[in-house]
């Protein structure tokens, strides 16, 4: 992106900076200095210290060594409302907006604008509207309800909203996980106009190729220790493939598992699927997956792929057609919404693993639930997948994204599923965990399983499977062979020209 | 970075899971050393037996917090089963006779009538009860005093768990949130109690039925300053604070040893992902409004029977707020997903030891709430700071 490199001079400096928790190091001796109207990615493998790192920026937490300068004076952040108070905001990945306010009533919320005591609307409407305009989004009108806006639009609001604390550092976690390809171009042009403006922004995400794109140099951290700050020189060299080198601490030779042969026997057969939601129905879907193949749905966000999903799990009511799922056996779903519906959080690995299947290990009689068998056979899954956790009794929610998403899987196994649909299996989850979950779905179907691959990583559908269904607004556009596709053919089906190709 | 959740968890978790305990053991060592007699085994039972009938609400109550609910109806619902299940006794027991009685005085009106008398005729006995009576006395159970007794824990037990479900499908299939469902319930189950009884109590005829809540197993325990005379006196334990302690261990091996108790953690952790999961939600919810219902049945059966009599408008009042007191001091989770029934009955302790031991302090009654109150929130303050 294009910068002033003249204006060298420093917004955050962080000079050995080491947080330890209990037990663990979160972060060590980590020194980085960030300048004015730079862009600057944080990267790393779940567990690296990222997230750490942009927290103790945030006063999330505080360092327990070394030293955070802000604007060439060391401070100490000891919380959220003392970072704002620096001019240091974060956009979290979970938008921290109330839905039942009103664009302009977030934006000031907790710093109303008033007159003679009384909540000055007027005032706040024409504020928003001016920060709306400098966004380029004169869209988002202030009186709209938050809750009726997309998601992407919310993430303006809460651009807008930092700006009229006064930032000058912006952190923003993973800002394009939940955006569509046409969004996340116009968050780019707004962190672009932001950068012009001399505001500071820290970018995390796990999408190597949008930190290329966007940052100006990047940092790489491992096991809570900085590896190396690329850059801008090395960044225009650099790869996807030298930042995941460098996030793995060795080289990722097959990033997939290579692709085997699959039967030829039909396993599920979905003919004339339609279900409803809001928004347009997804009508009139038809393909039929063989045992051993993996069968990919890509498409844009909206499209219906976890509709598609839901309806072949029976979760959703088909409004026509059928599933049929022949030889037997069950459609496992492992859903996209890992916290929300796949896991029980508050729960420990081994409830969880037997949660859909606790019928096998309970008496008959007396509803008694057997512990011996369901510890073995969470062991069995704990050890097959390598989940790594401290113990089968340790709840999930202190796991990593990459071991929560395995033992979602272990449940859906233990169900004896003889097609399992998998709906963005690795979001959320870093690159080692990502491998390891691939091996595990071609382990799964050269087992004899068939699968449904959801994904929005075209990379992965096209590194995967051996057929692409490619989903344009509710129905099934294209059935692509996967050794032949390319990133160009999907998009071009999946949004009906040739736009796009970046994700 | 999932480390960030707190630098002192360990400390947190032992605070919040056996905090109660320890300020339900500092609070006996407090109390025993301010009044002596607070410490004799009497005066302990007395407070076990105060406290059974709360108690066994409050085990229910637990696992209905734990799904994710709450329960506001339990009090006025003890209070319309007790008092439904003495009414039908009394139709047993006593219903022929009274049934004899209402014929003569039919008679002796229609003659009055015809001599061109015309008295108000005032019948104790409506149509209703005069054809239980009928059909009590048919199958063999009317007259007597044990088959009154049989009746009346029958009819205590049904009425409740009737209620339950209720409740249970309100919520489950009528989708209301279990607060507002089980206000209504509160308001019609107590407004049926008032009008069974015209605003009155009811009061159980004969003895047999009072033994349930009356009696014990006797323990024997010798008296201090031994004289030579020392011999066992015994110490009754009463059957309430049995069954209390007999369900709180039921329900716990059901909770952490079945399938519907793991249900009802799954449903109360995260609903969504329980439906994902394939757990039929809804059955679980019923079922734990119904276990709910059977054990404010039995709460009923005990207390009708202790007190021979349950008065329409004030038996069970506050009992629900009682319970869910007990169940939030145990360290149950308000929001449903995680709970123990240990805990629970330390709490109900508790609460009976601050109120035996204000007793003793000679505090004004009308103080009291505001102490109760005040370790009511302090609990769940230490508790909420060493979850963070």
């Amino acid at each position: 992106m294009a910068t002033d490199t003249s204006t060298n001079k420093v917004a955050v400096e962080f000079r050995g900076v080491g947080r330890t928790f209990p037990g663990v190091v979160a972060l060590e001796g980590v020194s980085l200095e960030v300048a004015v109207g730079e862009v600057h990615a944080v990267i790393g493998e779940n567990g690296a210290g990222k997230s750490t790192l942009m927290k103790l920026l945030s006063g999330l937490h505080q360092p327990t060594s070394g030293e955070i300068r802000v604007g060439g004076k060391v401070v100490g952040i000891g919380s959220p409302a003392a970072a704002q108070g620096m001019g240091i905001a974060m956009i979290h990945q979970e938008l921290n907006l109330v839905e039942e306010l009103s664009v302009a009533e977030n934006i000031y919320l907790g710093r109303e604008k008033t007159r003679l005591g009384l909540i000055d609307r007027g005032a706040q409407e024409a504020a928003s509207a001016k920060l709306m305009e400098t966004l380029r989004c004169p869209g988002i009108l202030p009186t709209i309800r938050c809750g009726d806006l997309s998601i992407a639009q919310r993430q303006m609001v809460e651009i807008a909203k930092a700006l009229s604390c006064g930032a000058r550092v912006i952190i923003m976690d993973e800002p394009t996980a939940v955006l569509s390809v046409r969004e996340i171009g116009a968050l780019f042009e707004v962190i672009a106009r932001l950068q012009a403006d001399g505001v500071t922004v820290f970018y995390i995400s796990h999408l190597l190729d949008e930190v290329l794109r966007v940052s100006d140099r990047i940092t790489v951290l491992r096991d809570g220790r900085k590896v190396t700050t690329l850059g801008r020189e090395e960044v225009k060299a650099a790869t996807a493939k030298t930042l995941a080198n460098l996030m793995v601490g060795r080289p990722m030779e097959q990033y997939f598992p290579a692709r085997k042969a699959c039967g030829e026997e039909v396993v599920l057969e979905v003919r004339g699927l339609s279900v409803g939601r809001a928004g347009g129905d997804v009508q009139g879907v038809s393909f039929e997956v063989r045992r051993g193949e993996i069968f990919g749905l890509a498409g844009l966000i909206g499209a219906g792929r976890t509709e598609v999903g839901e309806g072949i799990a029976g979760l959703r009511k088909l409004l026509a057609g059928e599933v049929l799922v022949r030889g037997g056996g069950s459609v496992a779903y492992l859903s996209e919404d890992r916290k929300g519906t796949g896991l029980t959080l508050g729960m420990n690995v081994r409830e969880n693993t037997t949660l859909a299947s606790l019928e096998k290990h309970t008496s008959r009689w007396t509803g008694w639930v057997g512990r011996g068998s369901e510890v073995a056979v969470t062991r069995g899954h704990v050890e097959s997948m390598r989940i790594r956790t401290a113990g089968i009794e340790r709840r999930v929610d202190t796991l990593s994204g990459g071991n929560q998403q395995k033992v979602a899987l272990a449940k859906w196994l233990e169900t004896g599923p003889s097609v399992l649909i998998v709906d963005e299996p690795t979001r959320g989850v870093d690159i080692g965990a990502k491998e390891q979950m691939y091996k595990l779905i071609q382990d799964l179907t050269q087992g004899g399983m068939a699968c449904v691959l959801i994904s929005s990583e075209l990379n992965e559908v096209l590194g995967m499977c051996h057929r692409i269904g490619v989903m344009r607004s509710g129905r099934l556009a294209a059935i692509l062979d996967g050794a032949t596709a390319t990133e160009q053919l999907v998009m071009q089906h999946a949004a009906g020209s040739m736009e796009g190709g970046e994700r | 970075m999932s480390l960030s959740s707190g630098s002192n968890v360990h400390w947190g978790d032992r605070l919040t899971k056996f905090g109660p305990v320890v300020a339900l053991a500092l609070l006996v060592v407090v109390t025993g050393m301010l009044e002596s007699s607070f410490l004799r085994p009497e005066n302990l039972v007395n407070i076990l037996r105060q406290q059974s009938f709360v108690g066994i609400l409050a085990v229910g109550m637990t696992v209905v917090v734990i799904s994710g609910g709450i329960d506001l109806s339990v009090g006025a619902m003890m209070g319309l089963a007790g008092g439904v299940g003495i009414w039908v006794m009394n139709t047993a027991v006593g219903g022929a006779k009274m049934v004899a009685e209402n014929a003569a005085a039919r008679v002796r009106h229609a003659e009055d009538a015809a001599l061109g008398l015309t008295m108000p005729l005032e019948l104790p006995w409506s149509a209703g009860r005069e054809w239980l009576a009928g059909v009590f006395g048919q199958v063999g159970l009317g007259g007597s005093e044990v088959g009154g007794m049989f009746v009346a824990v029958v009819a205590t037990m049904g009425v409740a768990m009737l209620a339950g479900l209720c409740n249970g499908v309100l919520i489950a299939k009528g989708r209301l949130a279990p607060f507002i469902a089980t206000l209504g319930g509160l308001a019609a189950y107590r407004s049926l109690s008032l009008s069974l009884a015209d605003g009155g109590e009811f009061r159980a005829e004969g003895s047999v039925f009072a033994r349930i809540g009356t009696g014990g197993i006797d323990l024997p325990y010798v008296i201090r300053p031994a004289t030579e005379t020392a011999k066992a006196i015994y110490l009754q334990l009463p059957y309430p604070v049995i069954a209390m302690f007999v369900i709180a261990a039921v329900v716990a091996v059901v909770l952490n040893r079945t399938r519907f108790g793991r249900y009802v953690y799954a449903v109360g952790n995260n609903e969504r992902a329980a439906v994902y999961s394939a757990i039929n939600v809804d059955r679980v919810k019923i079922k734990v409004y119904v276990l709910m219902g059977a054990l404010v049945g039995l709460a009923a059966c005990l207390l009708s029977s202790r007190m021979n009599s349950v008065s329409s408008s004030t038996t069970g009042n506050l009992a629900e707020l009682d319970a869910i007191a007990a169940v939030v001091i145990g360290g149950t989770r308000m929001q449903g997903g995680s709970g123990r029934i240990w805990g629970t009955i330390v709490g109900v302790l508790m609460l009976g030891v601050i109120s035996n031991m204000l007793n003793f302090l000679d505090v004004s009654p009308y103080l009291q709430g505001l102490v109760k109150g005040l370790i009511i929130v302090a609990a769940v303050l230490l508790q909420s700071a060493g979850r963070k």
